[in-house]
């Protein structure tokens, strides 16, 4: 029997394309439940998923123009986890799997290769794949929600599409955008990435962004964007200064209604420009919150989609073999994704188990690697009431997160530091 | 327990604020019990073999050599400069295709191997020149460069201290490797014996001994470490 095979979705086409020996673009995201995982019953829960999330359990293949995804002989071995967080994905690693499964005492980490899903679509198979370990773990029923799918149900044909063809518009936005400060710093010995965990309580941090009129978003986003102008100040003269921008990667689900668990997600660019004059908190606070409310509109997203959808309809770049494909690929996002940003922020927002599944996991987090030249990164995460901020970095230097976790603690936020 | 500087509350297992390095003292009764730390000490293994790649590439150089061959004998009936060009491949399969069959490739071997395979293409030009510089100069050349290249990737690679010894050391065993290949040239091409050796000598010497010198004086190595580090 012939195996099942996907097209890579819009998003999807450029991470093959741009991943290089150090950094394979993949996210992770973890629990920490109150026993020892038993690897036997986690194993059994990835093999029950597979009809559930055909496309999660696919190798990253070449084809002569296009890559593409192949269903898997067999499923995923659950592994004992790494050293570090994100540890590079090989290609000879990618085609026979696109996720890891990993446990460590009472942690279960999964990292997706992001061609395969983005955080949303992979949050909702880690908590799947959490609730049916716990319901073999303990023989328990559990109740389902937007984040838990039932594995028996079969799979519908809109959890598989690649819904960015069917939202885009006829009305491309430019990709034009100028060059952003970027960040230097010492690398790390063997490529190993250094992640700084900061535990925040939600109440408080959601009451001190409403203070600032600001969505928990927007609030991080500024703060950072505050730490970036001071750490630009120390190191730049004035006249030489860059805009500060950052990269919010934007859930299309909710704004068309999408209910795909492929790569749904589109990535904006909010900030400010410093030599414009002095910022304080509450005017970057309402600088970005308008940015948002301008950006993620359907019609502005529409365009911002076709500016991806439309090159892929070129007949000279569908002919074109798949070195030159990445080749140019690699290039335009060089130029229109990594210089014109400092570094990422990704929320995944609060995460809602059932009610069953809450005295049995603590707590949940979501982590995203460093690139090439945005040497830090950062992904948060909430759940039970605490919020967990992440900040994986390539360098040596810890100067970033120094400055953002104390302007939260002069803030008034009590902060919890965890460090690998 | 807060960090004094920051003022953030830091995780049990922390020794340094990871934040502004600044360190954690603790009793030793909490040392002993918070000793956990939140990821294992494993590492993912890297190394394989490119079998698929070396393999394709064997197919394009066997490929490449028929070519040849069949060239030479319908034009000539004999190799001509197929010869050179055939070996040519063999020396450029050695030093880049071979090294893809194996998992972990020995720099040692592999320097063995590079040079026994140049010795056989001087072997094979010398023959078809007709002349007789192959034993008296090619070959000792060849041992020579050899001997120097593997004692440098012993000591690099095995001896983990005294980088200014062992940079000090193999430039003078350079310099002196540059007199013996003045002498074999002298016995081969009747030229004039220690002409262009005796600057490599004495540049080689001064350098080794500085270095040598730097090794020793730890203000000089201190600095030259501040100036040239990469």
């Amino acid at each position: 029997m012939s195996k099942k095979w996907y097209r890579l979705d819009t998003a999807a086409l450029l991470f093959p394309a741009v991943m290089n020996k150090n950094w394979s673009n993949a996210f992770r995201i973890e629990a920490t439940i109150n026993h020892e995982v038993d690897p036997f019953s986690l194993q059994k829960a990835v093999d029950d998923l597979k009809v559930r999330f055909p496309s999660f359990y696919v190798g990253l293949r070449s084809g002569v123009f296009w890559s593409y995804l192949q269903e898997m002989e067999e499923t995923p071995k659950v592994m004992s986890d790494f050293a570090y967080p994100l540890t590079f994905m090989s290609s000879r690693e990618l085609k026979k799997s696109c996720i890891r499964i990993l446990y460590y005492k009472n942690r279960i980490a999964v990292e997706f290769f992001h061609a395969i899903t983005d955080g949303t679509g992979g949050n909702v198979y880690f908590c799947s794949l959490l609730a049916r370990y716990l319901e073999i773990k303990f023989d328990i029923e559990i109740g389902k929600s937007p984040f838990v799918v039932n594995h028996d149900e079969p799979v519908s044909e809109e959890e598989l599409e690649d819904s960015f063809y069917k939202y885009t518009n006829n009305y491309p936005a430019s990709r034009k955008e100028a060059k952003s400060y970027q960040l230097k710093g010492t690398r790390s010995k063997n490529d190993c990435f250094t992640l700084i965990t900061g535990i925040i309580e939600t109440d408080k941090l959601k009451q001190l962004s409403k203070n600032y009129n600001c969505t928990i978003t927007v609030f991080l986003t500024a703060v950072m964007i505050e730490s970036l102008i001071e750490m630009q100040k120390q190191n730049r003269f004035h006249h030489l200064q860059k805009q500060v921008k950052i990269t919010i990667p934007i859930n299309l689900r909710k704004l068309y209604g999408s209910k795909t668990v492929r790569n749904f997600v589109l990535p904006i660019n909010v900030g400010v420009n410093p030599k414009k004059g002095d910022y304080s908190l509450a005017e970057l606070c309402k600088s970005i919150a308008s940015q948002f409310d301008y950006e993620i509109t359907p019609q502005n997203m529409a365009s911002r989609i076709a500016s991806n959808v439309n090159p892929q309809k070129n007949i000279l770049l569908q002919i074109a073999p798949l070195p030159v494909k990445r080749f140019v690929l690699g290039a335009v996002y060089y130029h229109s994704g990594v210089l014109t940003s400092s570094l990422n922020i990704s929320n995944l927002g609060v995460i809602k188990l059932p009610e069953e599944m809450d005295p049995f996991v603590e707590r949940i987090e979501f982590i995203i690697s460093p690139q090439k030249n945005n040497i830090n990164n950062c992904s948060v995460s909430s759940y039970k009431n605490h919020t967990y901020i992440n900040i994986n970095r390539n360098i040596v230097e810890s100067e970033l997160e120094r400055i953002f976790f104390s302007k939260l603690v002069e803030l008034g936020l009590p902060v919890t530091i965890e460090s690998n | 327990m807060y960090c004094v500087k920051c003022g953030v509350k830091l995780s049990d297992d922390l020794n340094v604020c990871p934040l502004c390095q600044t360190k954690v003292y603790y009793n030793e009764e909490h040392i002993a019990v918070n000793k956990e730390k939140k990821y294992p000490e494993t590492m993912p293994t890297k190394n394989h073999a490119n079998k698929s790649l070396a393999s394709i590439l064997t197919m394009l150089s066997l490929l490449a050599t028929s070519i040849i061959l069949i060239l030479c004998y319908q034009l000539y009936d004999e190799i001509r400069w197929g010869g050179y060009a055939i070996l040519s491949i063999g020396l450029l399969y050695v030093f880049f295709i071979l090294p893809l069959w194996f998992k972990k490739y020995n720099p040692i071997v592999s320097t063995i191997i590079n040079h026994i395979a140049i010795a056989l293409f001087l072997l094979y030009v010398n023959f078809k020149t007709g002349g007789n510089w192959f034993l008296s100069f090619a070959l000792p050349l060849t041992i020579i460069i050899c001997f120097n290249a593997v004692l440098a990737i012993i000591l690099i690679k095995y001896v983990s201290k005294g980088g200014y010894f062992i940079a000090g050391g193999i430039i003078i065993i350079i310099g002196l490797s540059s007199m013996l290949i003045e002498f074999f040239q002298h016995l081969t091409f009747n030229s004039k014996m220690f002409i262009w050796s005796l600057y490599v000598v004495s540049c080689c010497t001064i350098f080794g001994i500085f270095l040598l010198l730097a090794g020793i004086i730890k203000p000089l190595k201190n600095y030259l470490n501040k100036r040239f580090f990469i």
